[in-house]
């Protein structure tokens, strides 16, 4: 029973995580190839601001939130300056160097990594897990809320525009600065939301959690899925979350599966299994 | 006529070559004005600086008393200069009616407050209403990659429509367009002529201005060479000469 509780919680924190990606890449079009970083970030304001200032999970999880947004926009400024390839490139790049700064910085608990994150509590009774999965199941929850208003609201539309063409949404009246800041604050946010989670979850993180091939594992999930897609993102992170629970003996490939998954999406399924433009997607809604 | 968009001797230098050599003209409220010249001319580079998208490195953009040269393009925009592109923009795998709401979206785009909101069925009725006037509302739910040049081109002025400008810039609306598609855009531009909108059209062929402008300026090599009518510009040998070895002149 544990373990399946633990893998539901495994799939609501990537699922958050893979929405999250998805309002930078898949709603604004900003290649981010370094998204564990903002992860990392959640997770590591969220376990400091925990343990070193003695505050429980209730008040560190909406800091850690706030601290990652305000970071991202300041990750994010480098969109403002180069795009698409360049732009995956200093993505990696801030992935490695928010990881090496997690790594070998005292003050993050330097290759030790945090330990003795509080588990969350209510009036001093110690979460259970089934708590802790229904408490993921409802962040998880708001955040397709959050995710599925943006992408339906203008701003939504404002993102997918400079998504299309930054030159015709400017004339169109979007300030391309503005909603590209805008689109690395929410996701940002979400993925501190979601990093927060992991850190109160494992009340132990290391620099090691948070490095480039969890980028790819997470662009990974939202393009299985189907890019600029809720449905998408919940379903890439569930099969991402579960196949390698599935396959065990195959792990030590899993970077390699992951590799060979996404050149064969993008070439041959570049909506996702549940785009808006896939295969699968068009027959359910033809049928409906 | 009062003028509603002056260009005061606006310069643009891009590295080593100087696109604009000091470049002047009004426009009448209400007017259809022409700007022709061979290519390379600096026609482009001319509507860019009034869109905002380059800042003059001289000169003045005045638009209803207000300088405009050292806003971004949203902020032209939002002003009431709209714009359509020489290599057709569509927000490709928006569907059209998704286009035109982007641009009716840009008062909501200002601060915070509207970003969250949903466009309205308002809204909806309004991007239908300008798809019909450029005749692209059956299409309303198709994604714009599936559809032709000549339409998307209209669809292009709908979108510019939609942020309910005062003036409208044209880039070569007729560009790679068939006999009968030209004719159609004609129909448009008279149209929106009568809604009392001020244009101006970019285009290198006299003959397709003719029967719409009253006025035109030729830019070459970065300078204005000639003004006048149609007729006056056409048989004006600086401007013979400078489509020498270009296609036609008419």
């Amino acid at each position: 029973m544990n373990y399946y509780l633990t893998i539901l919680i495994y799939i609501g924190i990537n699922s958050i995580l893979a929405l999250s990606l998805n309002i930078i890449v898949g709603y604004a079009g900003q290649i981010s190839l370094g998204h564990a970083a903002f992860y990392g970030i959640g997770a590591y304001s969220s376990a400091l601001i925990a343990t070193k200032l003695g505050v429980s999970f209730w008040v560190s999880l909406p800091l850690a939130i706030i601290i990652t947004a305000v970071v991202g926009a300041i990750l994010g400024l480098p969109s403002l300056r180069v795009s698409e390839d360049f732009l995956a490139i200093t993505t990696i790049g801030i992935n490695f160097v928010v990881q090496a700064v997690f790594k070998y910085v005292k003050f993050f608990g330097g290759a030790l990594g945090v330990s003795g994150i509080p588990f969350p509590s209510i009036g001093g009774h110690r979460f259970s897990l089934a708590a802790f999965a229904l408490m993921t199941a409802i962040f998880t929850v708001i955040s397709a809320v959050v995710a599925h208003l943006i992408n339906t609201s203008w701003i939504g539309l404002g993102l997918k525009a400079v998504r299309e063409d930054e030159l015709a949404a400017s004339s169109s009246g979007v300030n391309v600065y503005k909603f590209k800041v805008l689109a690395f604050v929410l996701g940002s946010a979400l993925a501190g939301l979601a990093g927060s989670l992991y850190a109160h979850f494992m009340m132990f993180i290391t620099a090691d959690d948070f490095g480039f091939p969890l980028s790819i594992a997470i662009l990974s999930m939202i393009v299985i899925g189907g890019i600029g897609t809720v449905r998408g993102a919940f379903l890439g992170a569930l099969l991402l979350t579960i196949m390698p629970e599935l396959f065990r003996p195959l792990s030590d490939y899993r970077m390699l599966v992951y590799a060979i998954l996404l050149i064969l999406f993008m070439r041959f399924l570049p909506e996702g299994l549940i785009g808006d433009e896939s295969i699968v997607w068009k027959k359910i809604r033809g049928k409906a | 006529m009062s003028t509603i968009l002056e260009v005061r001797n606006v310069k643009k230098r891009f590295g080593g070559i100087e696109a604009l050599k000091g470049v002047s003209l009004t426009l009448s409220r209400g007017e259809i004005l022409g700007l022709i010249g061979p290519n390379g001319a600096g026609k482009t580079t001319l509507f860019n600086c009034i869109a905002g998208v380059y800042h003059p490195d001289e000169g003045e953009i005045i638009f209803k008393n207000q300088r405009i040269d050292k806003l971004p393009p949203h902020r032209v925009a939002k002003l009431g200069i709209a714009r359509t592109f020489q290599i057709v923009r569509p927000f490709k795998t928006l569907s059209i009616i998704d286009n035109v709401l982007v641009a009716l979206g840009l008062t909501n785009y200002i601060g915070y407050r509207n970003l969250f909101k949903k466009p309205g069925a308002k809204d909806f009725e309004k991007a239908l209403d300008l798809l019909k006037a450029v005749g692209l509302d059956s299409k309303k739910d198709e994604i714009s990659q599936n559809l032709s040049l000549g339409e998307l081109r209209r669809l292009e002025v709908a979108r510019a429509l939609a942020v309910n400008p005062e003036i409208i810039l044209l880039d070569e609306p007729y560009a790679g367009l068939r006999r009968h598609e030209e004719g159609r855009i004609s129909e448009m531009i008279k149209e929106l002529h009568r809604r009392g909108l001020s244009i101006i059209i970019v285009e290198h062929r006299v003959r397709l201005l003719m029967e719409l402008v009253e006025r035109v300026v030729v830019l070459d090599m970065g300078e204005l060479i000639a003004e006048g009518s149609p007729d006056e510009v056409k048989s004006n040998p600086r401007v013979i000469k400078a489509y020498l070895g270009e296609e036609e002149v008419a």
